[in-house]
């Protein structure tokens, strides 16, 4: 294959077309420019992927009209047509000259307009990306009721302004990668340049570098491609919809990966409470939020072990119940063919069936499967004497408190783990349970998310910088003056003042 | 990525404690009271001092040799072969106080919790979900105990809430009547209670801050400390010395009296049971990490994971051996007291000393 452009335009072309023969979706448009000494030059560019009515106008357009090419002669004819081009015919802002026949037939796929010149060895590249993209919306999965309602698209542009519209300072530094082999995925690192830990950057740089695959589809691909325990089932990178959630991480000295064709960003390092956070208790006042958050881990008991304390309440410690909650609990299982496992697992298993189908199918079908799921939950089961009503309560209870959740993916790891706790709970009862919490707790704290570790700053480290301030509550704005330590910023502190200052003074 | 090997202040504070505070504190203030009646508690303070000088030996001997863990440190000091005797001793200590702590965690858990299982397949279970932690490093562990921590200053703080209605603090009186030559005895007593703080041999290399460590060690103990007065004092106010003396589980009884209206739980000690499972995890783990780490040590091998499941039998079929929980404590306790007071007492003095004079001999 050719290298580099050869002076020829007919050779280039012939190039460019062996590249990509039978993709028909390549348009190469051969023009003449210049009435003293005609010029044969060619726009190639992909149908679809260009905005084309830029290209015509300001490009074809100009190249057509311009009074100095049509007077142009041989005279400094190899030195500077190519500057007088791009110089002063060309109305786009987004110019460069290239040689090199891989990083052209990059521009080309990735949306770009390569401009060839007959007798020049070089290409003008001109950026003219424009491809039919869904609009800003409101984030489906992380919506508030007050805060902003933009969320990021699909398209990488459009996110990084997103973030850029947030953060109006030099020290956002925006570094795009390409990974994938084939697919040649831009991803786009951002980091604030004088908080981060460079140490992050590094590390993270390091990862991606190594990475060698086709193609990256979405960021969840590249998320299980980097992070520090890929067969653990809690998410040690944190995505986000929201561009307020990733310009408050980048703030705190996080680093975000923007992937395109992916409306979700990568936030990292992730800790358990960072997950646990949600961009509104930031906008909500301190009160509800920090009440919001240790009810946050409430749900995370619940939805963790709830259904398995039932099984082995009804199954092994009856007595630890008072008497009369024992006979009501006898009395309403009184009925129930199974032992309480199988109707744990039963029930259970039946939610995340619905689940699964609700969220595949929408529109009428999904209205369906409510209506038929609920009744069957509801109510037929506990008629057919299948389980009994308290279970049901409890399978409602684990599958609301499973929601309460912030980070979906973390619901998901601990809604995995509810049921080995089921199995542990009909083995050997609340000591079964106990041995699942601590295989679970040893699991959790033996993860790192690129070298903080993943349970803190619970598990000891941060605490002493008030670390608690901002994870198991929230503390009042004015009260979080340093930024979180986790992340070990460079640069601490975040606020300086406020009106009170200036008055006690 | 450096903060991964780091060990905080606040989390040595928290390894002290969790791996002091265990299987022990359920039966501590019985065997004081049969030993010491209403003065148990004498004991329980003066022991718990005396640990405070082998504690600043240890961080004495990291500070003159930093940068080292504590197996080149002894390497050094001792010579190769009188280390690796005090190693192979410290490996069988650990070892037979395993097998105790289990062997006592399996009988508590089949009386509170789990009548019919065979006592068998509750230390089995436990031994493995320990092994995954001991795997891991002490950095690991200690994040673990960070989290223990709260539970067992939570668990003190409810104690001391739900029983302050019906304490009698009378019951406590008269103090100092007791016969003071019984005070050893009841310090042989105390004096093991307060086993793991060795885990501070493994745990001062990587801490963070070097010249807060002591402090936060010291910090520990006088948790550690505070708790078993703590605890000593309520079940002493409740029960009184007689009913004291003839109750094996103080801390679990004394938690059976409660009744609050609005609970729905009656018989709180299974629950509190459970949850002490948590806490002998915790003690558990640290020994289990060290055995694996002195073992890799003798076989001058880097990691001690491959160890950790071969020892698994070993504590499982010794904690087996005694018939019963008074056995227990004859064969099991005892051998543990007395190897203890060889490797965590009087080898960390030997290392302090002899590790003094080399170095004052080469400075001159």
């Amino acid at each position: 294959m050719q290298k580099i452009l050869l002076e020829s335009l007919e050779k280039n072309i012939e190039a460019i077309e062996k590249l990509f023969s039978n993709c028909y979706d390549i348009i190469i448009r051969r023009i003449e420019v210049g009435d003293v000494n005609r010029v044969k030059m060619a726009v190639i560019y992909i149908d679809g992927l260009i905005d084309k009515d830029h290209i015509s106008r300001f490009t074809v357009g100009h190249l057509f009209c311009e009074e100095e090419l049509k007077q142009f002669t041989l005279k400094g004819y190899r030195n500077s047509l190519i500057d007088i081009i791009s110089k002063e015919v060309i109305a786009n802002t987004e110019i460069k000259e290239e040689h090199h026949m891989d990083k052209i037939v990059n521009a080309i796929l990735s949306g770009d307009t390569v401009l060839l010149i007959d007798k020049v060895d070089k290409c003008i590249i001109i950026g003219s990306r424009g491809w039919p993209s869904r609009g800003i919306g409101e984030p489906e999965t992380e919506t508030v009721i007050r805060g902003p309602r933009d969320g990021f698209t699909e398209v990488l542009k459009v996110n990084t302004t997103l973030v850029r519209r947030r953060i109006k300072d030099t020290n956002l530094k925006i570094i795009v990668k390409q990974v994938g082999r084939r697919s040649k995925t831009d991803v786009a690192i951002m980091y604030m340049d004088d908080i981060v830990d460079k140490s992050l950057l590094k590390e993270l740089k390091e990862r991606l570098a190594t990475l060698d695959i086709d193609s990256i589809p979405d960021s969840s691909v590249l998320e299980s491609l980097i992070e520090d325990n890929y067969l653990s089932p809690f998410p040690q990178i944190e995505s986000t919809e929201r561009p307020d959630a990733v310009a408050a991480s980048l703030y705190e000295g996080r680093v975000a990966l923007i992937v395109d064709n992916s409306p979700f960003a990568l936030i990292l390092p992730a800790t358990f409470g960072t997950l646990l956070q949600s961009s509104e208790d930031h906008y909500s006042r301190w009160a509800e939020s920090s009440f919001v958050r240790l009810i946050r881990l409430f749900a995370v008991a619940l939805t963790v072990l709830s259904p398995s304390l039932y099984v082995a309440v009804t199954a092994y410690h009856p007595g630890l119940l008072p008497t009369i909650l024992t006979y009501y609990l006898a009395a309403s299982r009184i009925n129930v063919p199974f032992p309480a496992v199988v109707e744990a697992t039963l029930m259970e298993l039946t939610l995340e069936l619905l689940r699964e189908s609700g969220t595949r199918i929408s529109g009428p079908i999904g209205t369906t499967v409510g209506i038929v799921g609920g009744l069957i939950i509801g109510q037929a089961a506990v008629e057919a004497g299948i389980v009994s009503p308290l279970m049901i309560i409890i399978v409602a209870v684990t599958t609301i408190s499973s929601f309460a959740i912030p980070s979906y993916e973390l619901g998901v790891g601990f809604r995995l783990w509810r049921f080995i706790l089921i199995a542990c709970a009909s083995v050997l009862g609340l000591y079964g349970i106990v041995l699942g919490i601590i295989v679970l707790l040893t699991h959790l704290v033996r993860l790192n998310s690129f070298g903080v570790p993943y349970t803190s700053p619970y598990s000891g480290l941060g605490i002493s910088e008030g670390e608690l301030k901002d994870t198991l509550i929230k503390a009042p704005t004015q009260h979080l003056q340093q930024r979180p330590s986790f992340t070990s910023p460079r640069n601490k502190i975040r606020m300086r003042g406020y009106w009170k200052d200036g008055k006690r003074e | 990525m450096a903060k991964e090997n780091k060990l905080s202040n606040k989390q040595i504070k928290a390894l002290v404690v969790s791996t002091t505070v265990g299987i022990g504190i359920l039966s501590l203030p019985n065997r004081l009271a049969i030993a010491n009646g209403n003065d148990g508690w004498i004991p329980l303070i003066l022991s718990g001092l005396l640990i405070i000088p082998i504690i600043m030996a240890m961080d004495k001997i990291f500070q003159m040799y930093p940068d080292q863990d504590f197996f080149s440190i002894g390497r050094e000091v001792l010579g190769k072969w009188l280390f690796n005797i005090f190693l192979v001793i410290f490996f069988i200590y650990l070892l037979i106080l395993m097998s105790n702590i289990v062997r006592n965690l399996g009988e508590l858990v089949k009386a509170f919790l789990l009548v019919t299982t065979p006592i068998e397949v509750l230390i089995i279970s436990f031994i493995l979900v320990t092994s995954y932690m001991a795997r891991d490093n002490i950095q690991v562990i200690g994040r673990a105990a960070h989290f223990i921590y709260p539970l067992i200053l939570g668990f003190i703080i409810f104690l001391i809430v739900v029983t302050l209605p019906d304490i009698d603090f009378t019951n406590m009186l008269p103090v100092f009547q007791s016969d003071f030559s019984n005070i050893p005895k009841g310090m042989d007593i105390a004096f093991f209670s307060y086993i793991g703080y060795e885990v501070l041999l493994f745990a001062f290399p990587y801490a963070e801050k070097k010249e807060n460590t002591l402090r936060s060690s010291l910090k520990g103990l006088g948790v550690v400390i505070l708790v078993y007065t703590i605890i000593y004092v309520l079940t002493m106010a409740q029960f009184g010395v007689y009913s004291l003396r003839r109750q094996s589980f103080p801390t679990l009884s004394i938690v059976r009296e409660v009744d609050l209206p609005g609970y729905f739980v009656e018989n709180l000690d299974g629950v509190v049971m459970a949850f002490w499972v948590l806490a002998v995890f915790t003690t558990m783990a640290p020994f289990y990490f060290a055995s694996g780490k002195v073992l890799s040590n003798l076989f001058n091998t880097k990691d001690h994971s491959l160890f950790i499941l071969p020892i698994a039998p070993i504590i499982y079929i010794m904690s087996l051996i005694p018939r019963n929980l008074v056995h227990l404590n004859e064969t099991l306790g005892k051998y543990t007291n007395y190897l203890g007071l060889v490797t965590i007492v009087l080898m960390p003095i030997i290392i302090y000393f002899v590790a003094l004079f080399k170095t004052r001999r080469q400075s001159k």
